[in-house]
């Protein structure tokens, strides 16, 4: 019987950032933090071979948050040539430390461990240490205003230049970030700030003392990195000369495959990693290698698959569904992407007045229909949303949701004495209401601009969607802070918008929102990095996130993310209108691949995946 | 002719030197930048970004990061000593004789800020492949072209100058991104008779330009050309099927002109057999038009096609220029626009040189 498990790479904080931005769209993403969170020590798959696999005793107590239901079917051909994987974007680095694009996370995944991992039920597990580290197993132990985290190590783990794998390369993963020479960090370097020790007295017992409790400590450490490597090659030095893609198999690896060759805009090999298996004895693979094949396009991609070029094709989502019909074995999964209507208090503050901010923003959600956009726009390939937060995840909570009501958005709207004129538009006090949306010029966005226009107009609010607003490029919404003049219309940062149409990825942890909701996270104030675009400032909402922030108690995190989501809609901090699909086409012999909406992807469990004959 | 050659030369440089600037003028005014990856990403601190900034010369004012970027001012000094190498001369002079060894007065081109590469690493490994695309389809294009184009003049108003004239203008009217999905869907998604991309096929071939790759074509000669052959079928067609109305235009046009001069006429009623008065009289004067034309295609065969190497996925140049665009890679970009200037510059000059060669009228001298 084969026990396999799963690994994959942990989340990288700013993972998420990436997602939707390479989803074909300059989308952002939230500014997520390591997007781990809670805890519990189960392993996936065959736990019986490991000391990880007993459940938790925590897990009973606190939310659901490890124990996979993960179960690999036990890997039954060991095919003669490599599995191949298709992509359509060419990757910028190979240190998912520097990711800056969804693939540079995804060509990494097979070759570098996190220290914890999720599956594709989104709980955690151990990938390179035997618990997950939690209060409740005695792992995590709050200490006054901070906390000590024992990330325990697997033993007799080796990397694949055959040495030891100990707690001296957690240190110098730390150590690395935390360099003066350090420069450009896709997930900066929060959470690491904030390690003061890390104890290397015994090779796997690794006690790391924090000066605060970091709620994120989970998704530290993805991946953990050699620390011999990395001392051959300086700091400053290491963003280009740190696994250099001119020459990968100067690199030190963890995950079953491990690069050989890369060529630009081609292709990239791997080949099986021989000491991963002192990393998970049992796990048998399924491919002698394993071949990363760049397409120029989407479509060029699709049809590769069709003449078999391949085995996997990723990178593709709901607006790819259409082209695919007819092909054999779509994989479409429900993703942590939501697509949303962002409205900003800031300019609907001090055109309408503070007073009717809420009542006006109710009116938007309860006039918009969400199934208009889903079913005619988007031909139904997606359902519309209730929460921004995906159903997959261990806090989400059901919630009234914003249901189509125009009635009642007509009656919120003359109660709060906004009355129709002869066009049929409202004003209060000589103050037409009328809102400016933007959205970028994707297709799907830029057909539903007139279904809101046509939403809107039906409860008396003139929806403004052509130039300057309207349909934009990403340049112009995304741009930075002085990417773009501050009078742009339609920018995001600096807040030239009133409604805006656009995806944003809701991270696993939920620290990973805290700079999108709190007061702290406008960006109007140096140095313009915040994410609170919406300009929400409520103190209720700051306590609500500072609990959040503060607490290794995932129950506790758990209520304060119940709070935030009852908040959320009620208040229309956002309209979230659908969850982007992650969409593959998977060659029907390949097994185990069951894709993985965090940013470990689908090749999370790349090491069970076999070919049938 | 060699005088002429110098003199040419020498008058390109401040041609190239003019386009360089207006190039790199037109890509640092354009929005975004290289640090447009950090923004809204509240992990990245405005010093982390400001040392991404330095670390690439983008903190320098334009006049310097152009400077350098030339190869006239030194990188490692500010002030007016930002002028002077590290030997203590004028840093635009040869290392050899005390100048500097930066900028692309000295073969520099600077490093990729997509993956940080040296530019002129990222910018070879594309010639070949490109050159390997581009000229099987331009000789292919150029050979029906000069055959077609003599044909139809020397029938003019014929079914078959008929049929090539209808033929030409399709091929000109249809977008090349809307032919290659076409060939792309139908011979290798529907049909399966062509690789879908690439240039090579993954699981039995090793990366194409890798040393395993040449001692496989070493092993497999027959397999590894057939191979290659078979991935450059679709993109071929594409770029013959709407190159080709150009230059059989061009040639049927010059042919037409040239049949129509006195000469021909007079070698006609001397009794010239016809084979000789279309080759040797009319052709060979026809030519003049036609090498200039095709001296003006010889920069294509370096700088590639970027709409049909993307579809189908060539890692060629033209790819290359795309992702460099999209990625606000402004070393390679900078490093592929100039290229294709120098070589626009020397294509010119070459046509110039073969109309000496072609027409023994023309003399430089």
């Amino acid at each position: 019987m084969s026990l396999t498990r799963r690994r994959s790479l942990g989340l990288l904080a700013a993972a998420a950032l990436l997602v939707s931005a390479c989803g074909g769209s300059a989308t952002p993403s939230p500014s997520a933090a390591p997007a781990s969170a809670a805890a519990a020590s189960t392993a996936p798959a065959s736990a019986a071979a490991s000391p990880s696999a007993a459940a938790s005793p925590s897990a009973a107590a606190g939310p659901s948050i490890t124990g996979t239901a993960y179960q690999a079917v036990p890997v039954g051909n060991v095919a003669t040539k490599p599995l191949v994987v298709a992509e359509w974007q060419s990757p910028d680095t190979f240190n998912p430390y520097y990711a800056q694009a969804n693939v540079d996370i995804e060509m990494a995944t097979p070759a570098l461990l996190g220290l914890i991992n999720t599956a594709n039920d989104l709980k955690y597990f151990g990938d390179m240490v035997t618990e997950v580290p939690l209060v409740s197993n005695g792992d995590v132990v709050t200490t006054g205003t901070g906390m000590t985290v024992n990330y325990k190590l697997k033993p007799d783990m080796k990397w694949s230049d055959g040495s030891a794998i100990t707690c001296k390369d957690v240190e110098a993963t730390w150590k690395w970030q935390m360099d003066k020479d350090q420069v450009g960090l896709a997930g900066g370097t929060i959470g690491y700030e904030n390690i003061t020790a890390v104890d290397t007295s015994t090779a796997t017992n690794c006690l790391v003392t924090f000066n605060a409790v970091y709620e994120g400590y989970l998704g530290l450490f993805s991946p953990l990195l050699p620390a011999a490597y990395i001392a051959t090659v300086p700091v400053k030095d290491a963003p280009t000369k740190l696994y250099p893609l001119t020459n990968l198999k100067s690199g030190v690896y963890s995950g079953p495959y491990i690069p050989t060759d890369y060529k630009a805009d081609a292709q990239l090999n791997y080949t099986v990693n021989p000491n991963y298996l002192t990393i998970h004895p049992e796990a048998k693979l399924g491919f002698p290698g394993m071949i990363f094949k760049i397409y120029g396009s989407a479509d060029a991609m699709k049809a590769g698959y069709d003449a078999g070029e391949y085995d996997l094709g990723m990178d593709m989502n709901m607006s790819d569904i259409p082209s695919l019909q007819g092909k054999n074995n779509v994989l479409a999964k429900d993703g942590t992407t939501y697509e949303q209507l962002s409205i900003n208090n800031a300019t609907l503050t001090k055109k309408f007045g503070a007073a009717d901010l809420t009542t006006i923003k109710q009116a938007i959600a309860l006039g918009i229909n969400k199934s208009d956009i889903t079913g005619r726009v988007l031909g139904g390939t997606v359902d519309p949303a209730a929460n921004n937060v995906s159903p997959l995840y261990w806090y989400h909570v059901d919630v009234p949701a914003n249901a189509f009501d125009p009635a009642k958005a007509n009656s919120l709207l003359d109660a709060a004495g906004w009355v129709a004129g002869a066009d049929g538009i409202r004003a209060k006090n000589g103050v037409k209401l009328a809102l400016n949306f933007c959205t970028t010029t994707r297709a799907y966005r830029a057909d539903s601009l007139s279904v809101y226009a046509a939403n809107m107009k039906a409860i008396g609010i003139q929806a403004n969607i052509s130039a300057p607003y309207g349909a934009v490029t990403s340049t112009v919404l995304f741009g930075g802070w002085d990417a773009e003049a501050a009078d742009t219309p339609c920018n995001l940062i600096h807040g030239t918008y009133d409604v805006g149409m656009f995806a944003w990825v809701s991270p696993l942890d939920p620290l990973g929102s805290y700079n999108v909701y709190t007061c702290g996270g406008i960006p109007d104030a140096a140095p313009h990095n915040g994410q609170n675009d919406t300009r929400t400032c409520d103190p209720a909402v700051d306590a609500i996130w500072n609990a959040v922030k503060g607490n290794v108690d995932f129950a506790k995190v758990g209520d304060a993310m119940a709070q935030w989501q009852q908040y959320y809609n009620k208040n229309v901090v956002e309209i979230p209108l659908f969850l982007w699909k992650d969409v593959y086409l998977v060659n029907p012999k390949l097994q185990n691949v069951t894709g993985n909406p965090t940013t470990s992807g689908v090749l999370w469990n790349v090491q069970d995946w076999w070919l049938q004959p | 002719m060699s005088r002429y050659i110098v003199r040419r030369v020498i008058g390109a440089i401040p041609v190239l030197f003019l386009i360089s600037f207006m190039i790199y003028g037109i890509l640092l005014i354009a929005p975004g930048g290289p640090e447009a990856r950090f923004a809204q990403n509240p992990k990245i601190t405005a010093g982390q970004i400001e040392a991404f900034r330095k670390r690439w010369g983008l903190d320098q004012p334009l006049p310097i990061q152009y400077c350098r970027w030339l190869g006239a001012c030194n990188p490692d000094n500010t002030g007016l000593a930002v002028f002077i190498s590290d030997q203590g001369l004028p840093n635009f002079l040869p290392s050899f004789l005390g100048g500097g060894d930066n900028g692309i007065l000295h073969g520099d081109l600077g490093f990729s800020i997509k993956d940080g590469r040296p530019v002129t690493v990222v910018i070879g490994e594309r010639i070949l492949p490109t050159f390997i695309l581009a000229g099987t389809a331009w000789v292919i294009w150029l050979t029906i072209a000069l055959l077609a184009g003599m044909y139809q003049a020397v029938r003019r108003y014929g079914l078959f100058d008929s049929v090539m004239t209808v033929v030409s203008y399709v091929g000109l009217a249809l977008p090349t991104f809307w032919l290659g999905i076409m060939l792309l869907t139908l011979f290798a998604s529907g049909l399966k008779w062509f690789p879908a991309g690439g240039m090579f096929s993954s699981r039995d071939v090793p990366i194409f330009g890798t040393p395993e790759y040449w001692a496989f074509i070493g092993q497999q000669p027959v397999f590894a050309f057939v191979d290659l052959v078979k991935h450059l079928v679709l993109p071929v067609i594409t770029l013959v099927a709407v190159s080709i109305a150009g230059d059989s235009r061009f040639v049927r046009a010059a042919m037409l002109d040239s049949l129509g001069q006195d000469y021909v006429r007079t070698a006609r009623a001397k009794g010239v057999p016809e084979r000789s008065v279309v080759m040797k009289h009319a052709f060979r004067n026809a030519l003049l038009p036609i090498v200039t034309n095709i001296g003006l295609e010889i920069p294509f065969l370096f700088t590639g096609a970027i709409v049909t190497e993307t579809i189908f996925s060539w890692p060629g140049m033209g790819r290359l220029s795309i992702e460099a665009t999209n990625a606000y890679d402004y070393p390679v970009l900078m490093g592929v626009l100039l290229i294709a200037a120098l070589l626009t510059v020397f294509a010119n000059l070459l046509a110039d040189v073969l109309y000496a060669l072609v027409d023994p009228r023309i003399s430089y001298g």
